[in-house]
């Protein structure tokens, strides 16, 4: 329709919202390279110190390798486990698949705080029964992260997979695969790229993540994030800074990639109103 | 293609063990201590009692602390709806690869995780920080004040960090909308606004209803935004559950406070089904 | 006075000019039929005098007022859209109240004009119901009398029948044919059907690449096509190219066809398949050269195939010595032409009404 006064204003509007919403994100990448440890706005002097210094950081960097291998693990593991489950759902005989579907997407009903903790108790009166320990370690926060991404991994797998033209597996079957075959030659790779996409998302919300992880830190084993606010609780300076912009650094080139992979607003599924 | 019964259970079992046995368990697990009796020895008395349940209602500081919580969620959700109102509008008309942008860049900033996101806000409420210096340069402040550790401070950063939630749910609405309808209404006599609240925005009440659900909860549940932002002054169910867990190993109050953000955040999003259900009655297609 | 007139409208989107010097002139009273191909403009000239867009360059008047920028709530046009653009959370009562609200006008006089709207368009008693569940054609009908019942200066109409099938589509252009003049209600309607445009218009419009490339009577632009695209659309076939050559046309494939003397000179002549007549070949040893194609007015073929259609029936012959791409069609009523099978030797005869001579298009 013709442009007005208001479609100016409208965008006007929405320049200064997404200012707003990424002015943080942006101030923190700035703030990185300021000279001086004290805070000054605008910064007085640059440098890339702080970055250089992150090593003499051992709780921040070994924050970001546990991150690191947590989220890959934890995304592996639940796209695997999503991938079939949704598989099973679509294909499988199953009178009513609500309640299943709700499963899945259960862990998104609970606060990630509750389940952290609820995680830690169950665990640790296990490991207590079996003269174990099970919490704090690093299974039972991969565990953690698995059930954090798997309403997100599941959410997109069932969506890729809906997408598929069936009459292809059924092509498969009438040429003679059975289904476990067909599964793997046609079936699977053709949700190759809603796999993909699930996996780098639920890396990105496994490497972000604060509340489930909480509870389950020990230590030598604590998450980035968990670093993060222990760090910036006594203070905000550059440092934090630089690991923060190390941190948006990793997740901004995943979602670049899961870009190519995916049509967001489809696969996060939060445009949906049910 | 039919799976036969053994390859459905094959497939779905892992997943659906993992869940029931991993996460359905311990929470019902954990949610029990609500009716236990905190104890100094171990995790908690066993017993069953609702002691101490009604005890976090008779105390003045932990209600305080629940009345709190909640109209800073409500307060975030009004003004994040307000807020992304129009830029939906916007973003959902957008097309092509200024739209796919407009995407991106709300999902980054999703994505980057709330603990960035507050450490940048800590920054600029700091007392050399940015809202300081703009807000004196424009007389708005008298000098540098303490912007942290207040209520407005915590509801500002939420509605910043939860706006690309409500943003992304609201503009797939207004995107999938008919454009027609807006063409026909102002040909049929009434003006931009007339038309948008009249034809518009009625349309757009499931994603409205969605967003707003999800973001009343989200921001009921915060933890890293009331702890950086807030601090002790500004203390929300999520920080108090885990102190009582972390500094006075409270497991049945941590279960209580569960147990209420569990309770009201379904209320939540049972509101929104509700609504949603009773709004399409009507109009259905048969 | 409603008389609507677009001076010189141009309008590019970028570098595609849509809309080129487009002008046209619409009395009160008068069904206007806008007809093209997609892409040719029409829909873009729609949405012009509705206001939805500006144009480049020229000027929209109704009753001599320029309204070329006027914002669209405040022309007195009504736009029946092509997807009917009904509001799905208001009742049908509600969508047809819509535009007298917007003006204003309430109480007995609305709802006098709703019940003789209602009565018009033959949608009463579904006041209460929601778009949703009503048929294509109820919400097609309910789109028309949400239009009406603001009495616009001008309706518009935007391929209404299109979304509608085959049988409804006849029925609902005869009523609405019939709604427009008892109400003497100036409308514009735009389509691709030029059956349609035939049946409803006054006077008919025929656009191609954004220009106005005929305008008359039905009648005018069906008998007398300018150019050969306007009588490509209209359906016509047996469309030749080729040049005048002694007092005979002669098409590219060399067939050499009468071309009545007081018509003037043309890139292309068309041959109209329901004037033409079949006739039983003449005897070899006639006066027509053994093997041409034509002697005097008659063509000379076989018939290549032979389809019914019900009331008539479709011919298609190959001229005798002609390649396959030229031969003509002849459309006649099944009494009259049931007679001749495939294989059958057939002359055609050529009235002088037959034969349309047609300009190259505008843009060649």
């Amino acid at each position: 329709m013709r442009r007005g006064p208001g479609t100016i204003a409208l965008r006007l509007v929405t320049l200064v919202v997404y200012v707003f919403m990424l002015a943080p994100v942006a101030l923190v990448i700035w703030l990185s390279f300021s000279k001086s440890q004290v805070l000054f706005f605008p910064p007085h002097g640059y440098s890339v110190q702080w970055y250089e210094q992150l090593r003499y950081q051992p709780q921040l960097t070994s924050g970001l390798f546990y991150s690191l291998w947590l989220a890959a693990a934890a995304s592996l593991i639940s796209v695997a486990v999503a991938g079939l489950a949704a598989i099973g759902l679509s294909r499988g005989v199953i009178r009513r698949r609500g309640p299943l579907e709700g499963l899945f997407l259960g862990p998104l009903m609970v606060p990630a705080i509750v389940t952290g903790i609820a995680l830690y108790v169950y665990l640790y009166v296990i490991g207590t029964g079996l003269r174990s320990t099970f919490v704090p370690t690093r299974w039972a926060m991969l565990l953690a992260h698995v059930l954090l991404t798997l309403p997100f991994t599941f959410r997109m797998a069932y969506v890729g997979l809906s997408g598929i033209d069936t009459s292809l597996e059924r092509a498969s079957l009438n040429l003679g695969r059975n289904r476990l075959h067909t599964i793997r030659l046609v079936t699977l790779p053709m949700m190759r790229s809603a796999l993909i996409g699930a996996a780098i998302f639920g890396f990105i919300f496994s490497f972000a993540d604060l509340e489930i992880s909480l509870f389950l830190v020990g230590p030598g084993q604590t998450t980035l994030p968990v670093a993060m606010l222990d760090y910036a609780s006594n203070q905000i300076d550059p440092t934090i800074a630089a690991i923060s912009a190390v941190q948006i650094a990793i997740i901004a080139v995943l979602l670049l990639v899961a870009n190519h992979f995916v049509d967001f607003g489809k696969a996060l599924g939060i445009g949906r109103a049910r | 293609m039919r799976l036969s019964r053994r390859g459905t259970l094959g497939l779905l079992v892992p997943g659906v063990a993992l869940l029931v046995l991993m996460y359905v368990a311990p929470e019902l697990y954990f949610l029990r201590y609500a009716a236990e009796k905190p104890s100094t020895s171990s995790l908690a008395v066993p017993t069953v009692t609702a002691g101490t349940f009604t005890g976090f209602f008779r105390s003045g500081y932990d209600v305080s602390v629940l009345w709190h919580t909640v109209a800073m969620a409500l307060a975030t959700t009004v003004v994040a709806f307000a807020v992304a109102l129009p830029v939906s509008y916007v973003v959902g008309r957008t097309t092509g690869r200024a739209k796919t942008w407009l995407v991106v860049l709300a999902v980054l900033s999703m994505l980057v995780g709330n603990v960035v996101r507050s450490i940048g806000w800590s920054a600029m409420l700091g007392y050399g920080g940015i809202v300081n210096r703009i807000g004196t340069a424009l007389h708005l402040l008298s000098g540098p004040e303490q912007l942290s550790d207040t209520y407005p401070a915590v509801i500002v950063v939420l509605v910043s960090v939860l706006l690309p939630v409500m943003i992304l749910t609201l503009e797939s609405s207004f995107g999938s909308l008919d454009t027609n309808l807006e063409r026909a209404s102002r040909d049929l006599g009434a003006p931009p606004f007339p038309t948008f609240w009249r034809v518009t925005l009625p349309q757009v009440i499931p994603g409205i209803l969605a967003g707003t659900s999800i973001v009343f909860v989200l921001s009921l549940n915060a933890y890293a935004i009331p702890a950086l932002i807030g601090g002790p002054r500004v203390p929300a169910l999520a920080t108090v559950m885990y102190d009582s867990v972390t500094q006075d190993g409270n497991y049945p109050v941590a279960a209580v406070i569960a147990l209420l953000l569990l309770i009201i955040g379904l209320a939540g999003i049972g509101a929104y089904s509700f609504l949603l259900r009773r709004q399409f009655e009507g109009w259905r297609t048969r | 006075m409603s008389e609507l007139t677009l001076e010189q409208i141009s309008k590019s989107y970028g570098s595609v000019q849509v809309l080129r010097e487009v002008s046209l002139a619409i009395a009160e009273g008068e069904f206007v039929a806008i007809l093209g191909p997609s892409g040719c403009g029409k829909t873009t000239t729609l949405n012009i005098v509705a206001g939805f867009t500006e144009p480049d360059a020229g000027r929209v008047r109704l009753g001599g007022v320029d309204i070329t920028r006027q914002r669209p709530e405040r022309r007195d046009t009504a736009l029946v859209f092509q997807n009917y653009a009904l509001f799905p959370h208001m009742t049908v009562r509600k969508n047809i109240e819509y535009g007298l609200r917007a003006r204003r006008i309430g109480g007995a006089e609305a709802r006098a004009r709703l019940e003789r709207v209602g009565k018009l368009l033959g949608i009463t008693g579904l006041e209460d119901r929601y778009p949703g569940q009503l048929s294509g054609g109820q919400q097609q009908r309910v789109a028309v009398a949400r239009a009406l019942v603001v009495q616009p200066a001008v309706l518009l109409l935007d391929e209404p029948l299109s979304n509608l099938d085959e049988k409804l589509r006849k029925s609902v252009r005869t009523e609405l044919r019939g709604i427009q003049r008892e109400l003497r209600q100036t409308a514009i309607i735009v389509t691709h059907d030029h059956e349609e445009a035939l049946s409803l218009a006054d006077r008919l419009v025929v656009m191609d690449a954004g220009r106005v490339v005929q305008a008359g009577t039905p009648d005018e632009v069906f008998s007398r096509p300018r150019t050969r695209f306007v009588a490509d659309f209209m359906g016509i076939t047996n469309i030749f190219a080729g040049a005048r050559s002694g007092g005979r046309f002669v098409t590219e494939g060399g067939t050499s066809l009468p071309l009545p003397g007081d018509l003037p000179g043309a890139p292309y002549v068309a041959l109209r398949p329901s004037a033409l007549r079949l006739a039983a070949a003449p005897a070899p040893d006639s006066t027509a050269s053994a093997g041409t194609a034509q002697s005097g007015a008659m063509l000379h073929g076989v018939v290549a195939d032979r389809t019914y259609l019900g009331d008539t029936v479709q011919y298609r012959v190959a001229l005798t010595g002609q390649p396959e791409t030229e031969s003509v069609t002849v459309q006649a009523s099944s009494e009259q032409a049931g007679a001749f099978a495939t294989g059958d030797r057939v002359g055609i005869e050529i009235p002088a009404g037959a034969v349309l001579p047609l300009q190259a298009d505008d843009h060649e």
